[in-house]
């Protein structure tokens, strides 16, 4: 794997542009919809069963990650947590990059071991994050 | 390694020998753009120096052999190389074509086309020249769905309203319809924007999800054409009262999945799994399969006699 810095080619998919605007309209669409006193998003998943899904957690994890209480985000979700701080460095580049039309950041080259591991690591993120979700004292979600 | 683009697509990056092998063979054209490391902004594969030769030797060589997809190269980049023979089964849907149908001649014809032949949709709709008219016919379907959807139920409510206000004075009357107006007007205007924002989102999804199955043999481009049309005729069901989301939700997974495998060019099973996958994680996706299992084991009672 190698990371290459590219110009833009002419015509090209602007994919920071997009991406940056699609973070940033959820984000004045989350704060718009809590700022009105809209119901929170309830999962149908604990309803069912009693126990936490996967993204247990995600809304609240947000709320704090937003406040700046980082450690009350970490442990609602880490995923999510692992998410928010990914999205967050993300869009500071993608932001850096359009306001200074500074050549892009490219991913090539993933040898196929490569791209094995990266799965696997998502895979095992996933599962981790599921079983610290239901582990924790019932009643948490 | 040489990065070689074509209109808004990335085809990749290649060591130079590739590229020479490619060009030769016909898999590379002269207007495909290439950029490697130490020059300031892409050219055409044309005007690199090292490859006149081999651009030369391509357009002499008159018996040379039908050119051959290359490794790593996306299917649509070579099919277009080879000739108009190949790139028939690429020719585009109708609303590609819209300059020379007409705007709302090219809409009918793609809606009916993904409705009633989506085999045959997905495997003519190209799966490269950017995400603008993908979005743009998404964005019309399910806006078009959505807003009809919004207006029935705010005239249903309406009967509810009516009878309620009429036992209200008239200031607290016109405040009520006002605020509701106002909410359905709103909601009309947030429309479309929160149906682009969410095909992005359910695009990249499926995205990382076919990613991880090893189906991803296209850029994200790709997936995002093949879901932004399928939701774009789909979501056309909401019109009907009552039970239109539900036939628009299980027509448009149905049709997703037929996408995904068409436009990535990888089996059915990965397909459906990358569909699946992201409802799955998601707690609400359970609920609705639960859901939908629940109404298909319940009619299938039904029908034998239970």
């Amino acid at each position: 794997m190698r990371i290459v810095r590219r110009p833009l080619a002419p015509g090209e998919n602007d994919y920071e542009l997009i991406w940056f605007c699609v973070t940033l309209v959820c984000l004045l669409l989350a704060m718009g919809w809590f700022a009105i006193g809209l119901p929170w998003p309830h999962c149908a998943f604990l309803a069912l069963t009693g126990h936490p899904c996967v993204t247990c957690g995600a809304t609240r994890c947000a709320l704090a990650f937003f406040h700046a209480n980082f450690l009350v985000a970490w442990k609602w979700n880490p995923l999510v947590f692992i998410v928010l701080c990914g999205l967050s460095i993300f869009d500071a580049y993608a932001f850096f990059v359009l306001i200074f039309r500074v050549p892009r950041l490219r991913l090539i080259q993933f040898s196929i071991a490569e791209k094995s591991l990266l799965r696997g690591l998502v895979i095992v993120l996933v599962l981790a994050n599921w079983i610290y979700l239901l582990s924790r004292p019932p009643g948490v979600f | 390694m040489i990065h070689v683009n074509r209109g808004a697509t990335s085809l990749g990056a290649f060591p130079e020998d590739q590229v020479r092998e490619g060009i030769r063979a016909g898999r590379f054209l002269g207007s495909d753009l290439g950029w490697k490391e130490g020059m300031a902004n892409w050219q055409p594969l044309s005007q690199f120096a090292e490859f006149s030769s081999d651009f030369a030797a391509a357009s002499s060589a008159p018996g040379a052999p039908p050119p051959q997809p290359p490794a790593g190269v996306p299917a649509p980049a070579a099919q277009q190389a080879q000739g108009p023979s190949s790139a028939a089964p690429r020719s585009g849907l109708p609303w590609e074509r819209r300059d020379s149908l007409g705007f709302l001649n090219a809409f009918v014809q793609t809606v009916s086309m993904i409705l009633t032949r989506p085999v045959e949709a997905f495997t003519v709709m190209r799966t490269e020249g950017g995400i603008g008219d993908a979005l743009l016919f998404g964005v019309i379907g399910g806006s078009i769905g959505a807003i009809v959807a919004t207006l029935f139920s705010a005239a249903i409510h309406s009967l509810g309203w009516a009878a309620a206000l009429s036992q209200r004075s008239p200031l607290e009357g016109m405040m009520g319809v006002s605020v509701s107006g106002a909410m359905i007007f709103f909601r009309i205007i947030l429309t479309p924007i929160f149906i682009a924002i969410g095909l992005f989102i359910w695009a990249g999804l499926v995205h990382i999800c076919l990613l991880m199955l090893g189906g991803a043999n296209k850029p994200f481009e790709a997936s995002f054409r093949a879901l932004s049309f399928a939701y774009g005729a789909t979501a056309l069901f909401c019109i009907v009262p009552c039970c239109g989301w539900a036939v628009a939700l299980v027509w448009g997974l149905i049709a997703d999945c037929i996408g995904i495998s068409r436009s990535q060019e990888t089996d059915i099973g990965r397909a459906v799994i990358a569909v699946i996958l992201p409802l799955v994680v998601c707690c609400g996706g359970i609920f609705i399969i639960c859901l939908m299992l629940g109404v298909g084991v319940g009619a299938l009672m039904q029908h034998n006699g239970h």
